[in-house]
C-alpha cells in the first residue's frame, strides 16, 4: 500500500516535471530563435538603410518620375537611362581597377544572367508585375561600382565568403545593381504606387533571411544573408538545451524520490508503531520529534488516540478484574463453607448457619450479576425501558416513605419539598435511581445528619437533587464516583456496603432518559447529587413510547 | 501452630478461621487491613492468610509494612487471578498464593507445607526415635501403634518435633498454640506436657525448669 503510494507520487512528479520542462525547453528555444532572427534583421535593416539612402542619391526623384516602363522594347529605354546614369562612374571603374573588383567573374557572371534574362524576357511579357527581376543590360548591374556604397560596406558584400548580399531593383522589376553573389529568385513587387508611404518587409527562404525596403519611388532593395550558421547554431543550442532539460529531469525524478522516500519514511515508522500497539501493549507512542509539520499533526492525533484506547482498556480491564473479584467472594464462601460443612457430621443449628451464609452469598451474587446484565443492556443501547408520562414527585416521595425506616434507624432527619413535574421515562428505573441516591445519602451520612430531597423545575428541566450534610467527597475522588466498582470509602467493609455499581447504574439510567446527572460536593459540608431530565413535552398529557 | 486469617469478607473469615480451628491451628481473625498489620506485628504467627482488596490499607501494603519487621510465612488468598496480581504479591514478599474460590484442603495443605519450609523441615513426617509424627493426617505412631492425642497435645508435640533439639519458652508455646480468644490458664501447658509424657514416654519431653521445653531426638 505504502510502496504503490510512494510510487505514485514518483510516477506523478515525473510526468509533471517532463511537462513543465517540455513547455520551458519549446518557449526557450522559440525565444531564442526570435532573438537571434531579431538581430538579424536589425543587422539587415541598418545595411539596408544605408543602401536605401544611396539608392536614392542615384537615382534621384526627377529622374525616375519622367522615365515611363518600357511595354513593347523592354531593355532600350533603361538601358539608354542607365547609361547616362552611370557613364561616369563606369568611366572611373574602368580607369581605375580596384583589387576588389575582379574583371573575370564580372564577366562569367555577366554571360549567365544573360541567359537567365532570356528566360526571364519571355515570361515576362504582359506580366505586371513581375514574377522575376532582369538585369538591365549586360554590363551595368555587375559593375564592381563600389563608389556607390561606402567604402566599409563594399567588404560586407564581396568575395564568397561574403556574409551578406544585395540586390536593388526597380518597380519593373528591372535590376539597378546586385551584389556579385547575389542569388537570382523571385522578386516581389512592394509598390503600391507614387508617393505612398516606403515599405518594410522581411522574408526567410531557403537558407536565406532578406528584408526588403521599397521607398516611396518603387526602388527596391533587398539586403540579405544566409542563416544557415544561425540555424545550425540554433540546433546545437536545442541540442543543449534538450541535454539540460533530461539532466534536471533525471536530478528532479531521483531527488522526488528521495525525497518521498523521506517523508514516507516517517509514515512506514508510523504505520509501524501502530501495528505493534496491541491490546498487550498500548503504552507505546509514535515519536513527535516533528509536531509542526502535518505527519507530526497525525501523529499527535494518532497518539491521542491511543491515549484514549488505552484508558479505555485499562478502565475495562480493572472493570473485569473487578467484577470476577466481586463474583469470586461469594461463590468462595459458598464452596468454602459447604466443604467446611460437609466434612464431618454436625450439629442442625450448624447446618442452619452453613446454609444461611450461602443464601447470603448466593443473594449477593444475584444481585451482583443483575446490576451486571442491567449495566450491560445500557451499553449495548438496549436499556428495555417503559416509558410512560409520570410525576416526579410521586416517584420521589414513594422512594422517601420506602427509605425512611433506614434513616430512623441511622437518626437522619429526611425531608422531602416536591413540585409536581411531569416527565417521560420508566417509572421503576427512575425510583430505584432517587432511592439509591437516597440510600446513599443516608449510609454514607454521621448519625443525627440531615438528608434533603427537592423535585423542582429550572430552566424548563426537572430537577431531582438529594443532598446531604455527611463528610462529604474529596476533590480527587469526586470525578470517580461514577465509575463501576470505585468505592469513596475505601474502609468501608464489604459487610454494610452495597456493589459498588449503584451510581454508575443511576448514571446510565438517567443518561438513557436523555438527562445527565451531576455531583457537586464540600468536604466536611456534605455532598449533592443533582439528576436533570427534561421535561415531557405537553406537560399533563400522556405520552407513550417515546 | 497459630495462624492469622486477614479478610474483610465476613462469611468467608469465619468459614476459613472455623477450617483452621477444626484443623487444630489457634487462629485469629482480622477484618480490615490495619488491624491485620496490627496483630501480625504483635504475635508471633506460624502463617497468615491475607486478601489483598481489604478495607483501610490493602494487601500488598500489608505485606511491605509487615516484611520490614518480620518473616512470618504469608499466603495471599484472593479473587484476583491475573498473573501480573500474582507476580505483585509474590514480589511484595509473600510466600504463596491462591485464588478463590478455592478447595479448604488446599489451602489446608500449603499452610502446612508454608509452616513445615519455615522451620527448616522439609517432609511431612518426622520421626523421633520410636515415635513418629504425621502432620498430613495429625497422627502420632508409637512403635506404629496409634497414640491417642488431644489436638492441643497434638499441636505441642508438633511445634516441638518442629524445633526439636532447640528450646521452646512457655511464652512461645502460648502464643502458637492459643487464639486471642483463648483464655486457658498457664499452668495448662504443664498438664499438657504431663499427658504427654503419659503417652509417650517420660524421657520424650525435656523440661528445663523456669525456661521451657525441649524434645532432645
Amino acid at each position: 500500500m505504502i510502496r504503490s503510494l510512494r510510487w505514485r507520487i514518483q510516477a506523478w512528479h515525473a510526468v509533471v516535471l517532463t511537462a513543465v520542462l517540455s513547455i520551458f525547453g519549446v518557449v526557450v528555444y522559440h525565444l531564442q530563435w526570435q532573438t537571434r532572427l531579431h538581430q538579424i534583421d536589425a543587422e539587415l535593416n541598418r545595411t539596408a538603410e544605408v543602401l536605401t539612402s544611396r539608392v536614392r542619391r542615384l537615382f534621384p526623384k526627377g529622374q525616375v518620375s519622367n522615365w515611363r516602363p518600357p511595354m513593347e522594347l523592354p531593355g532600350v529605354v533603361e538601358r539608354e537611362w542607365l547609361q547616362n546614369l552611370t557613364s561616369a562612374n563606369l568611366s572611373k571603374t574602368e580607369n581605375e581597377p580596384t583589387p576588389q573588383s575582379p574583371q573575370q567573374p564580372v564577366v562569367s557572371a555577366d554571360e549567365d544572367e544573360r541567359s537567365l534574362s532570356e528566360e526571364f524576357r519571355v515570361q515576362r511579357i504582359g506580366q505586371w508585375p513581375f514574377p522575376y527581376a532582369e538585369p538591365r543590360d549586360e554590363t551595368t548591374p555587375f559593375l564592381a561600382d563600389e563608389q556607390w556604397l561606402p567604402e566599409d560596406f563594399t567588404a560586407l558584400f564581396e568575395g564568397e565568403e561574403a556574409p551578406l548580399h544585395y540586390t536593388v531593383w526597380d518597380r519593373d522589376g528591372v535590376i539597378l545593381r546586385k551584389s556579385y553573389f547575389a542569388p537570382l529568385v523571385p522578386f516581389k513587387n512592394l509598390f503600391k504606387g507614387w508617393n505612398s508611404m516606403p515599405v518594410q518587409e522581411v522574408q526567410s527562404r531557403g537558407g536565406l533571411r532578406e528584408v526588403i525596403h521599397c521607398t516611396s519611388f518603387g526602388h527596391h532593395v533587398l539586403v540579405g544573408r544566409s542563416i544557415q550558421e544561425d540555424v545550425a547554431a540554433q540546433h546545437s543550442f536545442g541540442w543543449l538545451l534538450a541535454a539540460c532539460g533530461w539532466a534536471v529531469l533525471t536530478l528532479g525524478v531521483v531527488g522526488g524520490g528521495w525525497l518521498s522516500g523521506r517523508t514516507l519514511r516517517s509514515i512506514t515508522a508510523m504505520s509501524v508503531i501502530a501495528k505493534s500497539i496491541s491490546g498487550e501493549n498500548l503504552s507505546q507512542r509514535i515519536d513527535l520529534a516533528e509536531t509542526d509539520s502535518e505527519l507530526g499533526q497525525l501523529a499527535l492525533v494518532l497518539n491521542q488516540t491511543f491515549d484514549r484506547l488505552q484508558l479505555a482498556f485499562q478502565q475495562q480491564l480493572r472493570f473485569t478484574a473487578d467484577a470476577s473479584h466481586e463474583l469470586r467472594t461469594p461463590l468462595a464462601v459458598i464452596v468454602s463453607q459447604t466443604e467446611l460443612t460437609l466434612a464431618k457430621p454436625r450439629l442442625t443449628d450448624e447446618y442452619r448457619a452453613a446454609l444461611e451464609t450461602c443464601q447470603r452469598a448466593g443473594r449477593r451474587m444475584r444481585s451482583l450479576i443483575d446490576s451486571l446484565l442491567l449495566l450491560a443492556r445500557f451499553d449495548a443501547g438496549h436499556p428495555d425501558l417503559q416509558h410512560s408520562s409520570l410525576d416526579l414527585a410521586e416517584v420521589a416521595n414513594e422512594s422517601v416513605e420506602l427509605l425512611r425506616s433506614l434513616a430512623a434507624e441511622r437518626q437522619i432527619t429526611l425531608r422531602s419539598v416536591a413540585t409536581p413535574l411531569s416527565v417521560v421515562g420508566d417509572r421503576d428505573r427512575l425510583g430505584q435511581v432517587v432511592t439509591n441516591l437516597l440510600a446513599n445519602a443516608i449510609r454514607y451520612n454521621q448519625v443525627g445528619g440531615r438528608v434533603d430531597v427537592r423535585v423542582e423545575r429550572v430552566n424548563g428541566d426537572a430537577i431531582v437533587s438529594v443532598s446531604d450534610n455527611g463528610i462529604g467527597i474529596s476533590a480527587e475522588e469526586l470525578p470517580h464516583i461514577f465509575e463501576r466498582f470505585y468505592r469513596v470509602d475505601k474502609a468501608r467493609t464489604r459487610a454494610e456496603g452495597g456493589t459498588g455499581l449503584g451510581l454508575a447504574i443511576c448514571q446510565s439510567v438517567v443518561e438513557a432518559h436523555g438527562g445527565q446527572i451531576i455531583a457537586r460536593s464540600e468536604p466536611q459540608q456534605g455532598t449533592t447529587l443533582e439528576v436533570r431530565l427534561p421535561l415531557s413535552p405537553e406537560t399533563g398529557k400522556d405520552v407513550q413510547n417515546l | 501452630m497459630r495462624i492469622l486469617v486477614v479478610e474483610d469478607e465476613p462469611d468467608l473469615l469465619q468459614v476459613v478461621a472455623t477450617t483452621l480451628r477444626e484443623a487444630g491451628y489457634a487462629a485469629d481473625a482480622a477484618a480490615d487491613g490495619e488491624d491485620g498489620l496490627f496483630k501480625a506485628k504483635t504475635w508471633e504467627y506460624d502463617a497468615i492468610v491475607l486478601d489483598l482488596n481489604l478495607p483501610k490499607l490493602d494487601g500488598w501494603s500489608v505485606l511491605q509494612r509487615l516484611r520490614t519487621v518480620k518473616r512470618t510465612p504469608v499466603l495471599i488468598l484472593t479473587a484476583r487471578d491475573t498473573v501480573s496480581d500474582r507476580v505483585r504479591g509474590l514480589n511484595s514478599g509473600a510466600d504463596d498464593y491462591l485464588v478463590k474460590p478455592f478447595a479448604l484442603s488446599e489451602l489446608l495443605a500449603r499452610i502446612r507445607a508454608l509452616i513445615r519450609r519455615s522451620a527448616g523441615q522439609a517432609v511431612a513426617v518426622i520421626e523421633i526415635g520410636d515415635v513418629c509424627i504425621d502432620t498430613v493426617a495429625k497422627t502420632v505412631t508409637r512403635n506404629e501403634d496409634l497414640v491417642p492425642l488431644t489436638p492441643t497435645e497434638y499441636a505441642l508435640v508438633e511445634l516441638l518435633a518442629m524445633h526439636r533439639q532447640k528450646l521452646v519458652s512457655r511464652t512461645t508455646i502460648y502464643d502458637h498454640l492459643f487464639d486471642e480468644g483463648d483464655d486457658s490458664l498457664s499452668n495448662l501447658v504443664d498438664v499438657h506436657v504431663s499427658n504427654i509424657r503419659k503417652k509417650l514416654g517420660r524421657e520424650f519431653v525435656t523440661t528445663r525448669r523456669g525456661q521451657g521445653y525441649m524434645i532432645q531426638g
